[in-house]
């Protein structure tokens, strides 16, 4: 396969697993505001993660709600904003056509047409913002579910899945670090249990929780699913052994300096997820750790698309 | 269906002049006469939906914004009987050989030149005869590999060449799928009128380019060559590679290494054999043609020559179908071939000779002055519909200069039912059938692409100045 196609590719999977993150964290923020009050919703912490503006601006338009829901659903400004990535996602499909399915196509292709249409205003209009993100969220779900099934194993499918799992792990680290900052990392903390239930729905695991902890929502158990649950698709132990199992696949035989290291790289920090245990540390220790997360995986994000994607 | 009024003095593909349908429309003419409107806008719809949702599109290069767009289907489709089919077959055929006959000689021997069929200065004077290419040997390959060849009928029912295309003719992913849309749209019918199918054309293409391969090896490597995902026919890029499971690369995909060509894969540098080129002559080499070209790749012209790649189709095929040329093609089948042309050309005035420019000049209001080098319908003047100043300025501009200026009387294309506001109303239509030319066979699959002038009364059928297209089924009423 030609690089600048595995680019494009691993560029799709990536906008749309980051489409598809902003949605949900979108509708289970604007869902939960419904209990309160709108007006009063923090919207900063979803700004700052989904809006590329220097903090005293998120400041300024998190009081407008309409300015907040145009930054970020339609803002062509916002190279974060839904309607921007979904189009890079498409433009990046368009570009690798001949790669993947028909259906692949067609489901990016409808998102597209969604997010660039009249029906897209006429829902902020009519203020049906749930039943908005309810349809993305539709048309995600079409667009993985025909990769799933359309899709062939091949070495297409596997940058496929690094773009996405890359995608998820920076979201899912980013997220946590961010809803765990408000406690300053203070893993003994009593927090409400709304604050741990919507960090739990926005990464599609507060099911799973239920299901396998027997405990009341608590900050360490939470983290423990986010950060080390091998089986929780969205936590960031899972993303990681997933990168490195596609990496390897894709890049065993390629020059041996470059896999050596950079595999090495991924399997110490798949390492790092697997052999840490959290209860005991302080919440400076904690922070140190979380950020060291994240420094390691952007260092290998990085690392892995000037070495492998690189086609100029 | 039945308000439907032929325009007069035309001849008309659907109903013959004594209002009668004609035979070969018969079963299609029962079949929407069952319809209400309702369900004719349905089937419309549904269409239109195919299209929108396949992101089946074309790029306007003048739009500013939303350079994407849907190129209108008209739903009724266009029926040809087989026997006029073969006809167009057997001329095309005909044409096509005499052609790249022309292109061997002309960048060769220039026989034609020396034996005063065609005016050596015709030639020089053209900005696509490409002088880099006298003396190239072709290795394994012809001039010609694919041509779409526009056909018009006239009042007479006999179909006329009105231009050649023979360097990257587009619209035949359009054709093919066109006929998706008509079988989801008209399956009842379908089953009862056998149509001639289109669908193999991707898998004859990959055969022939397969072919040209001179690397002794069992799958050879073929690419197709796109400007990216800006050119306005992008998505027929995409549809070709994808159909015949090829590599879409643009210029940085490639680089040339000791006269070779290799692309850049993920496995490393793998060596392409035959290159299916979708980028003008002019930008392919900065090296040999325009330097300020970023589409192109240096060195690909000598790894050409050398015979490393095979270049498709090849360099310089535009001398042949230069406008000022197309006057020729005729003698070109008589010296060539020693045969009668099958099919008729238009008569074509070049206005680089003064007396013809003078005759052009006094009867403007009935022709349509066209330039030489000219495609997509730009830089044309339908005297008839032109105002005085525009006819005054276009006539400067041939004067200054009268080689890069053809005229051609105004032909009066045939017209077919269209459903344009709910109704069935006559437009204009052309046909252009798309040819392989291989090295065993010229194949012409049976159909090609019917496009139609949407605007009423307009002659223009190019998808970049508002036409549309229908499908074209060519059927065996016997």
């Amino acid at each position: 396969m030609l690089v600048r196609i595995a680019d494009s590719l691993y560029w799709m999977a990536r906008y749309i697993e980051r489409a598809n993150s902003i949605t949900r964290l979108l509708k289970i923020n604007y869902a939960a505001a419904l209990d309160s009050q709108v007006e009063k919703i923090n919207w900063s912490h979803i700004l700052s993660l989904t809006v590329d503006l220097p903090p005293e601006d998120v400041q300024n338009i998190q009081v407008n709600y309409t300015q907040v829901v145009n930054h970020i659903l339609t803002s062509k400004e916002n190279s974060n904003s839904l309607y921007n990535v979904i189009s890079y996602a498409r433009n990046n499909a368009r570009t690798a056509q001949d790669q993947i399915t028909r259906e692949i196509w067609r489901s990016i292709n409808d998102l597209y047409l969604f997010i660039s249409s009249n029906k897209m205003n006429q829902f902020i209009a009519k203020n049906e913002i749930l039943e908005l993100f309810e349809e993305l969220i539709k048309l995600i779900t079409i667009y993985y579910g025909n990769l799933n099934i359309t899709m062939p194993r091949n070495d297409s499918f596997s940058y496929i899945n690094m773009g996405k799992f890359v995608e998820r792990s920076l979201q899912t680290i980013n997220l946590f670090n961010n809803k765990y900052n408000e406690i300053n990392f203070n893993l003994q903390a009593h927090n409400d249990i709304l604050f741990w239930k919507h960090l739990l729905l926005s990464v599609s695991g507060y099911e799973f929780f239920l299901k396998n902890s027997s405990q009341e929502l608590n900050t360490i158990d939470v983290a423990n699913m986010i950060l080390f649950n091998e089986a929780f698709p969205h936590s960031l132990t899972f993303s990681v052994k997933t990168m490195m199992f596609e990496f390897e696949r894709l890049h065993v035989h390629s020059d041996k300096t470059d896999h050596e290291n950079l595999y090495f790289n991924i399997g110490k920090l798949y390492s790092q997820l697997r052999y840490t245990k959290i209860e005991h540390l302080s919440p400076v220790d904690f922070k140190n750790l979380c950020h060291d997360f994240a420094q390691n995986l952007n260092n290998i994000v990085l690392e892995y698309q000037h070495k492998y994607l690189n086609y100029l | 269906m039945f308000d439907y009024i032929p325009e007069s003095n035309l001849f008309d593909e659907f109903f013959l002049s004594n209002g009668q349908v004609r035979p070969q429309n018969a079963l299609l003419h029962s079949f929407l006469k069952n319809l209400t409107i309702e369900d004719l806008k349905e089937k419309e719809s549904l269409s239109k939906n195919i299209f929108i949702s396949n992101g089946i599109t074309f790029t306007v290069y003048s739009e500013k914004e939303g350079i994407e767009k849907i190129f209108p289907f008209d739903i009724i489709p266009r029926i040809i009987t087989a026997s006029e089919w073969y006809n167009i077959e057997k001329g095309i055929k005909q044409r096509i050989k005499a052609l790249n006959c022309f292109l061997q000689d002309i960048y060769h021997e220039q026989q034609i030149l020396n034996d005063k069929i065609i005016p050596a200065k015709l030639i020089y004077s053209c900005p696509n005869f490409i002088r880099e290419m006298i003396g190239v040997h072709l290795h394994n390959q012809n001039y010609i590999t694919i041509a779409g060849i526009d056909l018009i009928r006239d009042n007479d029912g006999e179909f006329y060449v009105l231009e050649d295309n023979l360097r990257t003719p587009s619209g035949v992913s359009y054709m093919i799928e066109n006929r998706e849309v008509s079988k989801r749209i008209y399956s009842d019918l379908m089953k009862s009128i056998k149509v001639l199918p289109v669908n193999a054309y991707a898998n004859i293409l990959y055969s022939q380019l397969a072919a040209y391969s001179t690397r002794k090896s069992s799958k050879p490597t073929i690419v197709l060559l796109t400007p990216g995902i800006f050119n306005s026919a992008y998505y027929e890029h995409s549809f070709l590679a994808r159909f015949m499971g090829i590599e879409l690369v643009e210029s940085k995909d490639l680089i040339i290494d000791n006269n070779a060509v290799f692309m850049k894969t993920t496995h490393g540098l793998k060596q392409v054999d035959v290159i299916y080129k979708r980028v003008d002559d002019e930008f392919l080499d900065p090296l040999v043609f325009r330097k300020d070209s970023v589409l192109g790749i240096p060195g690909i012209f000598s790894a050409f020559k050398k015979g490393n790649v095979a270049l498709v189709n090849a360099i310089g095929n535009g001398v042949a179908d230069d406008k000022a040329i197309y006057p020729y093609v005729p003698e070109m089948i008589k010296y060539y071939l020693n045969e009668t042309p099958i099919l008729k050309n238009i008569p074509t005035y070049c206005l680089e000779n003064e007396s013809e420019r003078d005759h052009v000049f006094k009867n403007i209001t009935k022709m349509v002055l066209k330039q030489a080098n000219g495609s997509g319908g730009y830089g044309m003047l339908m005297g008839n519909k032109s105002s005085d100043l525009e006819i005054e300025e276009y006539k400067l501009k041939v004067i200054q200069e009268p080689r890069n200026y053809i005229a051609q009387p105004i032909i009066n294309l045939s017209s077919t039912p269209c459903l344009i506001n709910d109704r069935f109303q006559p437009r204009r239509v052309d046909l252009r059938p798309f040819v392989i030319n291989g090295l065993k066979e010229i194949n012409i699959v049976p159909g090609g692409l019917t496009r139609v002038a949407l605007k009423e009364g307009s002659l223009v059928v190019n998808s970049s100045q508002g036409g549309g297209s229908k499908d074209t089924w060519i059927i065996d009423t016997h």
